[in-house]
């Protein structure tokens, strides 16, 4: 098993999956490769899903620490275990329809997402008002961009200064979407650096293989 | 003077947090009736979903987590109201987001009725249109863009046989004759990741099956740029364009109400940006320079 | 009348908004941190219970129709209970094949399709006519559009030292870089604000029951969190984590 533990075995197979899934997306091939690239997508669907186990029994074992260690806040804690095994025991002992199970849905999954999000929007709030200083080129542009647009897209804004519209569409299809097409080839690129470093053994970090660091000991 | 500049400069924060909740509560209290425009992008959308034929295949994906529902709700109403009152309309509920099924749930409830002889989901008649004969809902599905790649690829195993509920669709499939991804005449997901980018990837860049993305505040700079290259066919850009949308479609609802609190808190952080400034040259500019 | 599933739903997720806004004021609160685990907690089990369901619902009755037909999907299911192994420092070795085929193949799937619409598709619509066109406003837009691009590419070189008109073309590039910040700032707004007045709705109406129950919670949480600063410090000091 100590194939296992080495880089070399990991890049191998990094290259032929890579290989079986580029090549039947831009050449024609037989079936038999197209097959193989099926099974793929399917087997990373399942990966995933199989992955989430993974987080739940790490998150378990963590709070049973929290509790056992008697930790600040350690009631807490119980507070994660239940509800989470609750969800776990009944919407797959019982169903995922179940009244119960809907129920935890309702009162804490989604208001819970949905307050995290839009609590954004008072820290925005006290952003605007205290990081747009216009007292640069720059800050001028941040101050004047952001203006235009918040003229534009309230519908007051639209009756009271109808001349913010076309500016703001402007620069919206204009330089906004310049800047954010850059940001898309980046990222596109990024990937791509990324897949070849993957290929070549640059990056073993993301399949587990990372560098044991030395302890202060040691060193 | 200088008071009031060093006030404006110096405003605690929680005053702006209580000011924009004040704000909002009381203007969805007490709306104003303010006018709306109509974006091209968002009556080009409009348009391309009346012009479904008989017969069409629509894939409606639910890419949705609990925050973007609170945005995109009047969206998913509207959108799916007058997808089902297309005539011979085939329609395919899925989610590619674990949050999505209950909210997916909660919107055909919304906009349908129990069919006759049932009580439970998911046997709700919308417009006309039946359970099992004219829609399904195969609910979620992990792995994002892993699982859009296998639908594309391979549509029916990625499907599956049975729909959210355990029940067995194949007849669905079998007596529509739909068997491959280029079946899919009009794909329409609803975002809070990038679902319809997937789906864009490998649906509309293999097949050229057009895709349309309802999205939240922060992917609409993406989405137009997007949109403006070809790659989507239209776009509802967050809870103003789902207002317009519903405006177009004649639907009431809650995010046509919501465009007052929408303007007004607008206004605010404007009127906020220029304080900010007022007391900024007021008062610290001037402390700093003495 | 509200029923009793409806009135907790109601009372508890009022108490879950409500809570996790308390971190606006500044001040300790055990609600929030209620309201925070609370979340975490049921959050996992839902990523648990659909991700498993998905298996059982579409993966297991595909293996049962025909297992000999259906034999690499078992090699999928095998390589996904190999990723559980992770769990156990002496078992983790195995678990790192299933990762490295997830990850390849992940990236592999997401980059082939990258090219084309991260990449290709966008140069494509950046080259853009700039002759031949109806009206001089086309002509300004799409002038616009190409130059931006230019611009802002060159603030992205690193490995190149900005002399001459590429340390111009690169300052050009930084301010268009400021006003775009400017407008995804407005952009971003607008989308948190939809999120905000979506969510808040749900709480307001209608007055009665929505309304009259997050008044009173609302009441309820700031009354008991003054009282626990004031009164009894100590044991706020215990109920909260942090």
């Amino acid at each position: 098993m100590s194939i296992l533990r080495r880089k070399e075995f990991f890049v191998v197979l990094i290259v032929l999956i890579s290989v079986f899934l580029y090549i039947p997306y831009f050449f024609e091939v037989p079936q038999a490769m197209t097959n193989l690239e099926n099974w793929f997508m399917d087997t990373i669907v399942i990966i995933a899903a199989f992955a989430v186990w993974v987080g739940f029994i790490t998150a378990t074992r963590r709070e049973v620490v929290r509790i056992q260690r008697r930790r600040k806040g350690w009631f807490y804690a119980v507070v994660i275990l239940v509800l989470s095994w609750a969800m776990v025991v009944i919407g797959l002992g019982i169903g995922k329809t179940n009244v119960i199970f809907e129920f935890l849905q309702w009162a804490f999954v989604i208001p819970g997402d949905a307050t995290i999000y839009a609590i954004l929007v008072f820290y925005l709030t006290s952003a605007g008002a205290r990081a747009f200083r216009v007292n640069s080129l720059e800050s001028a542009l941040l101050t004047f961009g952001a203006l235009f647009i918040l003229l534009k897209q309230a519908p007051l804004g639209e009756v009271l200064a109808p001349w913010a519209g076309p500016v703001a569409i402007y620069l919206q299809d204009t330089i906004a979407m310049a800047a954010t097409r850059v940001f898309s080839v980046s990222l596109a690129i990024g990937s791509v650096v990324l897949a070849i470093r993957l290929m070549l053994g640059q990056e073993m970090a993301l399949v587990g293989l990372v560098r044991r660091v030395a302890s202060r000991e040691e060193e | 003077m200088s008071n009031i500049f060093k006030m404006m400069a110096h405003i605690d924060r929680r005053v702006y947090y209580a000011a924009v909740f004040l704000l909002t509560a009381l203007l969805l209290i007490y709306p104003l009736g303010l006018p709306l425009a109509i974006s091209p992008e968002v009556r080009h959308t409009y348009e391309l979903v009346d012009s479904l034929e008989p017969g069409d295949l629509v894939i409606i994906n639910f890419c949705l987590s609990a925050s973007g529902y609170a945005q995109l709700q009047g969206a998913c109403n509207s959108m799916i109201d007058h997808v089902f009152q297309k005539e011979g309309v085939l329609v395919i509920f899925t989610a590619t987001a674990d949050q999505a099924p209950i909210m997916l749930e909660g919107i055909i409830a919304n906009n349908g009725e129990l069919m006759a002889g049932h009580s439970d989901f998911p046997y709700y008649e919308i417009n006309g249109k039946q359970y099992g004969t004219d829609y399904i809902n195969m609910g979620y599905y992990p792995g994002l863009f892993k699982w859009v790649a296998s639908l594309s690829a391979d549509f029916r195993p990625a499907l599956g046989n049975n729909d959210w509920y355990g029940n067995d669709v194949s007849e669905f499939f079998d007596s529509h004759d739909i068997t491959h991804a280029r079946d899919v005449d009009l794909v329409i997901s609803f975002d809070s990741d990038d679902g319809a980018g997937d789906f864009m990837n490998y649906f509309f860049l293999e097949y050229g099956t057009p895709v349309v993305q309802s999205q939240i505040g922060v992917m609409v700079a993406g989405a137009k740029v997007q949109y403006n290259a070809g790659n989507y066919a239209g776009i509802v850009p967050s809870i103003r364009g789902a207002a317009e949308y519903q405006f177009l479609a004649d639907y009431p609802g809650y995010a046509l109400t919501q465009m007052d609190a929408f303007s007004v808190v607008q206004f605010f952080l404007i009127l906020l940006m220029v304080l900010g400034n007022v007391g900024y040259y007021g008062y610290t500019r001037l402390q700093k320079e003495a | 009348m509200v029923d009793l599933y409806n009135g907790g739903i109601l009372i508890l997720g009022t108490v879950t908004t409500f809570g996790l806004y308390m971190i606006l004021s500044g001040v300790d609160s055990p609600w929030f941190a209620f309201a925070e685990h609370a979340f975490v907690g049921t959050a996992i089990g839902l990523s648990v219970v659909v991700a498993t369901d998905y298996l059982f619902r579409t993966i297991i009755p595909r293996i049962l129709s025909d297992p000999a037909a259906n034999w690499p999907t078992i090699i999928s299911v095998i390589l996904g209970l190999m990723m559980i192994l992770r769990v156990h420092r002496d078992t983790v070795h195995l678990a790192r094949i299933p990762i490295t085929i997830a990850t390849a193949a992940g990236i592999a799937v997401s980059v082939r399709a990258e090219i084309f619409s991260g990449i290709i598709n966008q140069i494509k619509a950046t080259i853009l006519p700039l002759m031949g066109l109806a009206t001089w406003w086309d002509f300004v837009v799409n002038l616009t559009v190409v130059l931006s691009v230019l611009f802002v590419f060159t603030f992205y070189f690193y490995t190149t030292e900005m002399k001459g008109p590429l340390q111009q073309a690169n300052r050009i590039g930084r301010y268009i870089l400021y006003l775009s910040f400017g407008v995804l700032f407005a952009q971003t707004y607008m989308g948190r604000l939809g999120l905000l007045l979506g969510h808040l709705q749900s709480y307001i109406q209608p007055y009665y029951p929505n309304g009259a129950v997050t008044v009173v919670v609302v009441v309820v949480m700031i009354v008991s969190t003054w009282l626990l600063h004031k009164r009894y410090p100590e044991l706020l000091e215990k109920l909260t984590p942090e």
